[in-house]
């Protein structure tokens, strides 16, 4: 983790504030498409989030597809912090909320029933934003995402009753490349 | 803006390597796995037959099956015993004695000679005074399929109690699951009465669900695959004198007139008892896999399927037969219920027991158009036996019963509850 501290504080400490500031809020839209690697195999990943500018704060509410190990549709609170440079913008970005699971939440078999449930989701990282068009940018961004599930599977069986919960917290990489606007 | 494009994919992807060197990714895993363990306690044969006499009353804590027999209602206490209560006035029943009985499931009674199970024994008790049981006899091995295996080798002891406990554990996944040594999963019998067809008398009543039957001098007993016949001519000293494969999922027997009624968890059979020693298959009727008691009277037979874990299945009806043609059973209606288990009929009343919407009174004069014309609300009715204008209801929480002498003011008249875990 120490080189990673590392490498964000060389990359910040060319920061040199530049003013791009809104001095109202300003409606923006970061919408992205992605992969998210962790230990179980590469999965797609889709997002939008919306939200306001302010003083290179941005706060917005994120949905979106993620389909790493079990398919979950996540929704959170996003925070931003964009850094200007002369000729790009770098961000910081965190995101807090939980997520759904898509599909077969509830499955009853003869003997027990499997339930399945989102929890807790946090995803956090840098990004870049490079102006395409005067109100447009393409950014890219990295992070470390966590995605919590709680699986269980009981049986009320009167000769076999049990509860079975298993509770997973994979943490993955998340690259994204999208267009905010 | 050009050269910025490949530092900040490079500024990335160094990124990306830190965050992997870093151990950043990682899938974990953590099982917790909550069951119930039931480890056996032991005493000698000795103790425990010591102890099988009319005890201090207790409070009814898991009831199974029921029986009446005069102002008598025996209730089982699932795999420990009997429950003495005095019914002489059913608005104010007084559980009165407790017989301890390990291993006990069902009971029959004829005259003054109570039928029990005793694990893979049967036991022949005298209760001619209720207050003051004494055994008669011991037969061994009527029950085999009732040892536990694996448990004890010591022949000398048998299992007089269960302790629960409560097991949670935690571990990374993909490691083996728990494994269950010295205890067992328990399984509760089928937990239920039975219904009133006095075949031959003076004998008891049981419930749809019984599984032990008396006709005339003969005791009938099912285990899940065959059936056992009890020659109780000589009341106090029953003699084992034939045992009949049966096929799998055998859950209940009903004994009416001269026929048994088997129900199975695929269908109903029906068994002739001219020959009492060897009874003899007449009819089948066969239907999807669920849990089925029977009752039947002369040309009809109600059958209640229901789904459960135990029964497999995903049927809750009842299904009423046509049985003028014993050999050919026939479906004639089918009425779609809740989750029905034991059933009771008298007159042109049929009560059944629909699990959690409780007891259910309907009008079956016309069985073709049955109409429910009372509904009281019970946890887990289970099963009902019907006589003298009482129906004596098992359900989770308690024993009810209810007046039904005006059917068109059916009333609670008293309750015992159970008593909580």
């Amino acid at each position: 983790m120490r080189y990673f501290i590392l490498f964000l504080f060389l990359v910040f400490s060319r920061y040199e504030g530049i003013a791009q500031k809104h001095r109202s809020p300003v409606f923006n839209s970061y919408n992205s498409i992605g992969f998210i690697a962790g230990k179980s195999p590469v999965a797609f990943t889709v997002q939008t989030i919306n939200g306001l500018s302010f003083n290179n704060w941005f706060l917005g509410a994120g949905f979106g597809i993620d389909d790493y190990f079990i398919k979950t549709l996540p929704l959170f609170i996003d925070v931003k912090k964009v850094f200007d440079f002369k000729k790009s913008h770098l961000f910081l970005y965190a995101d807090v909320g939980s997520h759904f699971i898509a599909k077969d939440r509830k499955q009853d078999f003869e003997f027990y029933r499997i339930t399945t449930e989102g929890k807790l989701y946090i995803d956090a990282g840098i990004g870049a934003k490079i102006k395409i068009t005067p109100k447009s940018h393409l950014f890219f961004s990295l992070g470390n995402t966590l995605k919590n599930i709680a699986k269980t599977q009981t049986s009320e069986d009167v000769g076999f009753p049990y509860k079975d919960e298993t509770a997973y917290r994979l943490s993955r990489i998340s690259l994204r490349l999208g267009c905010q606007f | 803006m050009k050269m910025y494009i490949p530092k900040l994919f490079a500024a990335i992807f160094v990124a990306a390597i830190l965050f992997l060197q870093q151990g950043c990714v990682k899938d974990v895993c953590t099982n917790t796995y909550s069951y119930t363990y039931f480890l056996p306690m032991y005493k000698t044969t000795a103790e425990v037959r010591a102890n099988i006499k009319s005890n201090a009353p207790r409070p009814v804590v898991n009831p199974g099956k029921i029986y009446l027999k005069g102002n008598y209602i025996f209730l089982n206490e699932v795999d420990k015993g009997i429950h003495l209560i005095d019914n002489s006035n059913p608005a104010a029943p007084v559980n009165k004695a407790f017989i301890d009985l390990p291993g006990n499931v069902d009971i029959a009674i004829k005259g003054n000679f109570l039928y029990a199970d005793f694990y893979t024994d049967l036991v022949v008790i005298d209760i001619s005074n209720p207050l003051n049981v004494a055994v008669v006899k011991f037969v061994s091995n009527v029950f085999p399929e009732r040892f536990y295996y694996g448990y004890n080798t010591d022949t000398s002891k048998v299992i007089y109690d269960w302790v629960k406990k409560n097991i949670t554990t935690e571990m990374e996944c993909n490691t083996n699951t728990p494994v269950y040594s010295g205890g067992v999963m328990f399984t509760s019998m089928d937990a239920g009465l039975s219904n009133g067809s006095a075949a031959g008398t003076p004998v008891g009543i049981s419930g749809s669900l019984a599984r032990f039957a008396l006709i005339h001098d003969y005791m009938y007993t099912v285990s899940n695959d065959s059936m056992r016949v009890l020659n109780i001519a000589s009341p106090q000293n029953p003699v084992l004198s034939n045992s009949i494969g049966l096929g799998w999922g055998i859950e209940t027997l009903f004994p009416f007139k001269d026929k048994l009624f088997i129900g199975s968890n695929s269908g109903m059979l029906i068994y002739s008892v001219q020959n009492p020693v060897s009874p003899v298959k007449l009819g089948t009727f066969q239907h999807v896999r669920t849990c089925d008691p029977v009752i039947a009277d002369d040309s009809i037979a109600y059958v209640t399927l229901h789904s459960g874990t135990q029964c497999q299945g995903f049927t809750n009806q009842l299904e009423v037969l046509n049985i003028s043609n014993i050999m050919s059973p026939t479906l004639i209606k089918t009425y779609l219920l809740t989750n029905p288990r034991g059933l009771s009929k008298d007159g042109n009343l049929l009560f059944i027991c629909d699990g959690n919407d409780g007891l259910k009174v309907y009008n079956a004069s016309n069985p073709l158009s049955i109409i429910q014309i009372k509904q009281f609300v019970l946890p887990e009715a289970n099963d009902v036996i019907t006589y003298n204008q009482i129906a004596l209801v098992i359900a989770k929480d308690g024993l009810y019963q209810y007046d039904y002498s005006n059917a068109a003011d059916i009333k609670l008249i008293s309750t015992i509850a159970v008593q909580k875990n």
